[in-house]
This record gives structure tokens, sequence and C-alpha cells, in this order.
């Protein structure tokens, strides 16, 4: 597999020609414009608002922004951040959560793609079947079956071990992994993987060799929805883990709150903290993700 | 397609989906299946309880709340379905023409999906106050007419809670758009472009139709979430005020949790389940249709 | 891209992220000898709030060398769903809090230790113990009775002329006008999960209908008494809707703000001179300086006596299947003891559930507490009518009354279909 052609997707202008016909054959590939431009940006900036708002909260002392909520912190102060951090276990609790974050995703796509090959190739009876089983899963929500689940745990001796909370992350996320690479793989020409069985190769290879590179954009697309899930959950690590150490960013998150005595100066740091690891990631991975997730790889 | 070979390739790929079915087998399908019976008990979850029959599902019908909590958890799911995806396709539209600034811009429009919707509930529940930040810039702009007590006032909580999932969410359509637009061919824009077609004939002619495939994706992932919606009603409104923005997953996990009446929550469950699988799968199977003509 | 790689570094993180699951998993009991750890959860003693539960613990595992304690936090919303999952589990923490709404439903599914042979047992105070139990058998150890009542800003009132606490409705009702005339801020009654002015009808209750029928709660329970035709309780709406038609309370502005954080913090920083809140609020509205008195809802008539509403807040129990019942039945001993109750009752600003132990003094909460020392007590049903579920639907039907969209017959009806379990 080659590199996918990059091709720059530019676009026309404003709207050039609709007197092309026969004119200049190309539309001009202008950026959109300078209002458009400023448009989309007020627009998108609308989106971090919400983000700056906390933060210049998280920054003020809990008295001043009793007295005003909306004040700009002219005194800043870091406090709010340092107790947070104390009280969250910071490190050890990132360290928690990137484990079970991370071995979920891994699970999550070496099953679900697996299965997504084999489900997107054929449509024959128990195909179809498990298929329909894996998308009634998607709207099953967890507290429902909580339970019994717990019961299966207790009996496996997967309580308060991490590995059983990757476990039911990953049975959880399987249905959407089923969804995506069934969908996906149902894309991709079956001559692909008849060519390379025909070359001698088995399924195994064919599917290592010529649909999991193939299925990376999706992949990226997926990890990012996984991630995201299993990363901001509370209710798993709370209800299937024990150990004060195990907890992961969420609870102790959480652990800050009490319902009678929500203070946004406790509350707003432990929110920003809990996702800056993952704006980091996401940073860091931005340009490989939206290319990841930007497919094409179709063409070959 | 010849039958005979259909069915080899179906043997050899039987093995693939094996750790996958077993894996979810054991931890969704048996915890499921062995909580459905509860729904024809009066559990409260404790070790024992008595056989009731259907009464759990009769009592649905004479359950007020819960028809409220039906209607607003629909009217919830279209209007988040439908603004997510098409500020998530506006968005991926324009952002994809600026190159490295759209991508930037792409970055800050996915932000808010990294946040937990926990949390997310209680910034907004700030920023929605009446002296809130929200009420504050309306006034600034000389817009003060049209101040509210947004998630206090019933004809606005439910869509004031939509706002903040759209919030969270569009930004992850977006870039399910961006990938779409990703796999458009070149060629055919050029051609439709050579034709003569103007840039909305351009979007409306070719990358719209190509578009499906994401567009699949983006409703059934859009549906999905916003069905099972709770978090956020429960922590920005209460479910309220007078049950506005109760739905249908804050009414089961009030009735299981807060109730304790986890047979009546159970049926509610297989409820929600029936809900989610009928109105997932036409939605799919529309979606599919309309591919199959496009492509 | 290469295949292999990608399936080297899927092994790799798996592998890895299965010897760090394996490094944390549980360590095992101590086997015998050495000091017993008896587990304990509960939803107080959060890291935001102060230390006095580490510190009642500590004052146990002091005088009981053998026992140490763990205790857990875990925040309200998550307590029931972990709780429960464990109860059913069978391992569940030796001694845990509950609140009284759960105790007939736990106690049903033979999940509580009974404890009537206890010691403290007989120092319940009658209202209180029947609430504790289930059937005959006591349950659960009260370690609070919290007051629900009015907080006066008594700088605020001054500044309007006023310079004690209403008593009566009509008092309460001149001293908003007063308030108001005088360009004070008023009463609020934040009402966004639909707590505040629900109590509030209760509180008014407690002087308009239990005053006078002290069984109200079990002919109601006996299917004997109906809300929709108990005069009392459509007076007491009565006095809230007139409220908002006075231009006292804006209700669409009230429902819109948190009991728990905003309005509790508007109070402090004197944004409201009125607010109904629960007596474990007092130290964080007493603070800024701020002098406020705590006392029964001024729900009754000229010439009426005053009642007060109280609730048991949070009750400890022991799980039935504890391997260290000695230990834990100590500790509740403890717990029933002033070297627990004072600290706990004076952090909390409660009142003490038991007969022996005195209510510590708290300035502010004089009028309350000498009202519920003389009985005029009512304890609100929480086993009963006034469970969680009644409670969220008579919150919401209370909601719909106050925006107009409900008369006070259909809400009052509302609450009966919702009393009915």
């Amino acid at each position: 597999m080659t590199t996918i052609s990059k091709i720059p997707v530019g676009a026309s202008g404003r709207t050039a020609s609709r007197t092309a016909r026969g004119g200049s054959a190309r539309p001009s590939r202008g950026t959109g414009g300078p209002l458009a431009r400023l448009a989309g940006t007020v627009l998108v900036i609308g989106f971090v608002v919400p983000f700056l708002f906390a933060l210049s909260t998280s920054l003020r002392s809990p008295e001043d922004v009793a007295e005003h909520p909306l004040a700009l912190p002219f005194h800043p102060t870091l406090s709010n951040f340092s107790r947070a951090i104390s009280a969250m276990q910071y490190p050890r609790s990132v360290l928690n959560t990137v484990v079970v974050t991370g071995g979920s995703c891994v699970l999550v796509v070496v099953l679900g793609a697996m299965a997504g090959y084999a489900l997107g190739l054929t449509t024959l009876g128990w195909s179809r079947w498990a298929y329909r089983g894996f998308m009634l899963g998607m709207g099953v929500p967890l507290f429902v079956f909580v339970a019994p689940l717990y019961l299966l745990m207790r009996d496996l001796h997967l309580l308060g071990t991490t590995i059983g909370v990757i476990l039911i992350y990953a049975a959880m996320n399987l249905p959407v992994a089923v969804f995506f690479y069934t969908s996906f793989v149902r894309t991709i020409p079956g001559e692909l993987g008849e060519a390379a069985q025909l070359d001698g190769a088995g399924r195994l290879r064919t599917f290592f060799a010529i649909y999991l590179p193939l299925l990376g954009p999706v992949t990226a697309t997926l990890l990012v929805f996984v991630t995201l899930m299993v990363w901001n959950d509370l209710m798993i690590p709370l209800i299937f883990l024990q150990d004060p150490d195990q907890r992961t960013l969420m609870v102790n998150a959480y652990s800050l709150l009490d319902e009678r005595i929500v203070r946004p100066t406790d509350l707003f740091p432990a929110a920003l903290l809990g996702m800056a690891p993952l704006f980091v990631l996401f940073v860091l991975f931005q340009r490989r993700m939206v290319e990841g997730m930007s497919g094409g790889g179709v063409k070959g | 397609m010849t039958a005979p070979r259909t069915q080899t390739r179906s043997r050899t790929l039987l093995p693939f989906t094996l750790p996958a079915v077993g894996l979810y087998a054991l931890l969704m399908v048996y915890p499921l299946i062995k909580t459905i019976p509860l729904s024809l008990t009066d559990s409260e979850g404790g070790p024992t309880a008595e056989n009731v029959g259907l009464a759990n599902y009769r009592a649905m019908l004479d359950d007020a709340t819960l028809l409220s909590a039906l209607g607003n958890t629909l009217v919830f799911t279209v209007v988040v379905v439908l603004a997510q995806s098409a500020i998530g396709l506006a968005l991926a539209a324009m952002l994809r023409r600026w190159g490295g600034y759209g991508k930037a811009l792409a970055v800050v429009l996915l932000t808010p999906a990294l946040l937990s919707s926990l949390m997310a509930s209680y910034i907004w529940s700030s920023l929605y106050q009446q002296d809130g930040a929200i009420n504050s810039v309306l006034n600034a702009i000389g817009l003060g007419s049209l101040r509210q007590v947004w998630l206090a006032e019933p004809s606005t909580a439910l869509y004031a809670i939509a706002v903040v999932h759209v919030w969270m969410s569009a930004g992850l359509a977006a870039s399910i758009f961006a990938a779409g637009f990703r796999t458009i061919p070149e060629d055919m824009l050029e051609a439709a472009r050579l034709d003569g077609a103007n840039r909305w004939q351009v979007f409306w002619k070719v990358e719209w139709p190509m578009l499906a495939p994401s567009l699949t994706v983006a409703i059934t992932l859009s549906l999905l979430g916003c069905l099972r919606v709770l978090e956020l009603p429960l922590v920005m409104a209460k479910g309220g005020p007078a049950n506005a923005t109760n739905t249908l997953g804050l009414q089961i996990y009030r009735t299981v949790f807060a109730n304790g009446e986890v047979g009546y929550g159970t049926a509610l469950s297989v409820l929600l389940l029936a809900v989610v699988t009928i109105l997932v799968t036409a939605a799919n199977a529309l979606l599919r249709r309309r591919e199959g003509r496009l492509l | 891209m290469r295949s292999k790689n990608i399936v080297a570094l899927a092994s790799a993180i798996v592998a890895s992220s299965l010897a760090l699951a394996a490094c944390s998993g549980s360590t095992g009991d101590n086997a015998g000898g050495g000091p017993v750890t008896l587990k304990v959860i509960g939803w107080k003693g959060s890291p935001a709030e102060s230390a006095y539960l580490k510190d009642i613990n500590a004052a146990f595992e002091k005088s009981h060398p053998n026992v140490k304690i763990d205790y857990t936090y875990a925040q309200g919303n998550s307590y029931g769903q972990k709780l429960n999952a464990e109860l059913l589990g069978g391992n569940a923490e030796d001694v845990f809090m509950a609140q009284p709404s759960d105790l007939p439903r736990w106690a049903k599914a033979g999940y509580l230790l009974n404890l009537s042979d206890q010691s403290w047992a007989t120092d319940l105070a009658a209202p209180v113990k029947s609430l504790v139990s289930a059937g005959k058998k006591v349950v659960a150890s009260p370690s609070e009775l919290a007051g629900i009542g009015l907080y006066s800003n008594m700088k605020l009132l001054k500044a309007a002329g006023i310079d004690k606490a209403p008593t009566t409705w009509s008092e309460f009702v001149a001293d908003q006008q007063a308030l108001k005339k005088a360009g004070q801020p008023g009463l609020a009654l934040p009402d966004k999960s639909g707590w505040t002015i629900y109590q509030a009808i209760n509180a008014s209750a407690a002087s308009r209908v239990f005053a006078g029928k002290p069984n109200w709660n079990d002919d109601q329970a006996a299917g004997k008494a109906t809300f929709v035709s108990e005069d009392g309780w459509k007076k007491a709406m009565q006095q809230f809707v007139d409220l908002g038609d006075k231009g006292f309370v804006d209700y669409k502005a009230q429902l819109g703000i948190d009991e728990w954080s905003q309005g509790t913090q508007d109070f402090a920083a004197g944004k409201s001179a009125f607010l109904l809140q629960g007596s474990w609020a007092m130290s964080d509205l007493a603070k800024n300086g701020n002098q406020v008195q705590f006392t029964p809802w001024p729900g009754g008539d000229d010439g009426g006596q005053q009642a007060a509403l109280t609730a048991v807040g949070t009750t400890w129990t022991i799980n039935a299947k504890t391997s260290h019942k000695a230990e834990a039945q100590e500790y509740l001993k403890f717990w029933s003891s002033a070297d627990a109750l004072t600290p706990y009752l004076t952090a909390e600003s409660s009142l003490s559930p038991f007969t022996s132990v005195p209510t510590p003094k708290i300035s502010g909460t004089e009028t309350f507490n000498s009202t519920v020392t003389a009985g005029r007590f009512w304890v609100l049903p929480a086993g009963g009518w006034a469970n969680e579920k009644g409670q969220t639907a008579m919150g919401q039907a209370v909601q719909g009354l106050l925006l107009g969209q409900s008369s006070i017959d259909k809400t009052l009806e509302a609450y009966d279909t919702a009393a009915k379990s």
C-alpha cells in the first residue's frame, strides 16, 4: 500500500463562474472570502467561550467568584488548580485512566476490526444475525444491567481489577466498532481481497496485509469515539474498582463534588484538569487524526 | 458472486468474529438476558422478587410522566440530530477550504467533545443562569428583551439542553463529514466544474450524494447518543421545570436508583431498547437505501 | 503502513496494560492476628468538606485500638448505584450510610442487621424510631435530626427596620413588604431540583396540617386521608401562589437557581434576606460575618403555635453479611455517643436524635432547637410519601403549579398519585 494520494481538495471561491460555460474552465480557488472567513472564525470561537469562562472562573478565588460570578481574573490565582491536583491525586489517576483507556481501545479495535471484516464480507444467515445482535447492544444504557454484570464480574474474580474494567469497556464499545468496520469493509471492493487470496495468502494474512491497513481512517474515527467515551466515564470505574489507588480521573474529579455544596472553583479546575491530557494527546495527534479520518484509502 | 464461493468464504470468515462475539455475549448479552425477566417482577433490586406478569408494562399506560418523557426524548433527538448534522456539515464544508487555518479551527471545534457531559452540564448551568454570561451578553448587545431564565422556562429548557449536546457533538459530526469530503475523487469535482456548475451546484450534484455514507454514520451515532440522553437533563435541570426536560433515560435512571423500582425500571428499559432499535434500524435502512441509490 | 508494526505495537500495549492491571489488583485480607479492618462507606466527608468525619473515625480508632476504619467517600448521585450493586453481590462494606427512604427496601431484601437489641435503640426519640425501623425491628442508627426552616439575614432585615425573624405567616408577608419598600432583597426559594418549594410547603404543613393532626401520615399510609381532601395542604399551597401573585417571589427566576450551589451562595453573599434551607447549611450561610437566624418556617396563623419541620438525614446501618459484627456494633454505639455526635452535629448544625445526647448549642439556631425540644416538631416520613419518588414527582408538580400550568387541586391530586406506591 503506497501513500494515499493527498490531493488538496481546494475549493472554488465565491462561486466564481455562473457564466463560466465556455469561459474560464476553472473557478477561482479562493479561500471563501474574508467575510466568510471572519464569520466562520467567529462561529468557531463561540465554541471555546464556555471553556474560557471555566478557565477564568478557575483562576479566581472562591469568594471573588461568589461576589462577581462573571468578572475577569484580575487577581489570578493557581490555588484552585493546586488544590484540585492534590485532591484528585492527579498523576496517579492520569496513569490509571491512560491504562484503562489504552487497553480498551486496543481490544475494541482488534476485536472489532476482525469481526467487522468478516461481517462486512459475508451476508449469509449467521452473519446477519450476529450483526443485528451487535446493533441491539448500542441501545442499552449500562445502568440497566449493572447489577447482573456486577455479579458476573464477582464470579469471574474480576472485581476490583483494571483488566475487568477494560473488558467491560471493550464489550460495551464493540457494537459501535462492528458498525464502523462492517460498513467500511462493505465499501472496499471485494476483488482486492480475492486477488490476494489467489496469490495464496490465507484469510489471516489477507486481513492483516490488505484490510487492516485500509481500515486506518475508520480506526481513527473509532478511536476518537472510544477514547472519549472511556476517558469520561464515571460509573464503571466507580462500581467495578475499589482500591483508591486504581481510581480514574473522573472518579476522583467527582469525589470533589458534594451536591449540597457545588462550588465552581472546585469543579471547573477539576473539569479542565480531567480533559487536559486528552487535549494534549489530541493536539499532538491532530494531524494524524484529521488525515486519518479523511479516508480516501479505497482509491489505493 | 456465486453461491458456493460465498459459502466457503462464510466458513473461513466465521473464526474472525469469534473473539468479539464471545466477549460481547459474555459481558453484554448474558447480563441483559438476566435483566429482562426482572421486568416481569416487582423486584426492588434485592435477591428475591415476586412474579407480577405484565403488570409493569400495563402500568406504563397509566404513567403520565412516561408519555411526556417519550415526547421530550423524541423532540430532543430530532432537534439535536438535525442541528448537529447541519452544523457539522456546514463547518466541514467551510473549514476544508481554508487549509492549515481550517485545520487549526477544526481542533478548536473538537475540544467540547473532550469534556465529560457531566462537567459540561455544570459549566453550562452557570452560563444559563439568570445573571449568567448568556443573559449578560444579550444585555450588552442590546438584546436585553430576549433575556430568559433559560433552564427554568418550560418552553426553552429542553432546547437549551439540546444546544449543549450539539455544542459537544458538532465537532465530531464535522470530522465525520470532513472524512467524507476527502473520499470524493477530485476528478469528479473537476468534471462538474468544467460543465460550468457553480459551487452550490457542485455541492448538490456531486458532493452531497457522495457524502451519503458519512451522513449514515453521523446520523446513526447521533441518534444513539440522543435517545439515551441522561446526564445533561439530570444535572442541568433535574428533569424540570415541571418535567419539561424529563427524558426516557432520566425516567429509567430515577425509577431504578431513586425509587428502587427495579422491576418497573427494567420494563421501561425494554421500551427504550425497542425505541432505539426501531428508530436506528429504520434510519439505517433508509440511509443505506439512499446510499445505494446515490452511489 | 506496515501491519506487522501495528500488531507488535498492539500486543505490546495489551501486554503492558495486563501487567499493570495485575500489579494494581487488590491485595488479600490480612490473615489472623493484627487489628480488624472495618470497611465503612458514606456520602459524607467529601474532600471539599472539613475533616470532621476523619476526626471522628480517628477518635474511634484511638479508643478501639484493635479496629482500623477504612472509610470510603462516594458522591451522592453515584453512591446508590455503587452500593446497590455491592449489596446484591454480597460484598458491600461492613457499615454503610443509608437514607431513611432506602431502609424499608434494604431491610426487606435482608441486607440489614437487626439492631433492636442495641443499647442506643431505646434512647431514640419516638418519631425518629419509626423512621429507622422496618416493621418492629430497628435497622439503622440515625446520626442526626436535620431541621428544615427559614434562614434570615438579620443585617438586611435591620436595614428594612425589622429586628427579629418572623414567626407567623402574616409577619412574614409584612416583612417581605418592608424589605421590598426599603429596596432590600427578599425571599429566595431556589427550586431547580424541585426541592425548596416542596419542602417549604411541607414546612407550612407542619403548622397547618400536623400541628392539629399528628397522625395524618399514618392515616395517609392507611388510605384514610388524602392530600386533596385536606384543607391544610390547600392553604399551604395557596400561600406560595399568593407570594407569586403579590410579586414577592419571581418563580420563573427561582426555578432556574440551583438550591445547593447558587441559592446558598447568593444568601451568603447577601443577595437574599430569607431562604428556606436545611440546618446543615448553617456554616456555609453564616460565613462572611453574616448574622444569621435559623427559625421554624413561619407557616402558621397569628395566635397559633409554630411547629418545626425536621428530617432524619444520614443513618448508619450494618451489613447483615459482615464478618466483623461485634466491631461494627461497637462503631455504631460510638456514633450514638456524644464523642462522635457532638462534633458531627456541630458541623451539620443538626439536632440530636438521641434523648441522652444533648444538641450542641450553635449560635443562631436557638429558636429552632427550643421548638423541637418543646416537642413541637414533625419528622418528614421519608419511608412513606416523602420518599425519593414522591419528592421528585411532587416537586415537579409544584413547579407546574407555580408556572401557572396547573391548579392547587390538580397538584394535590398529583401528590396523591405519587404517594400511592
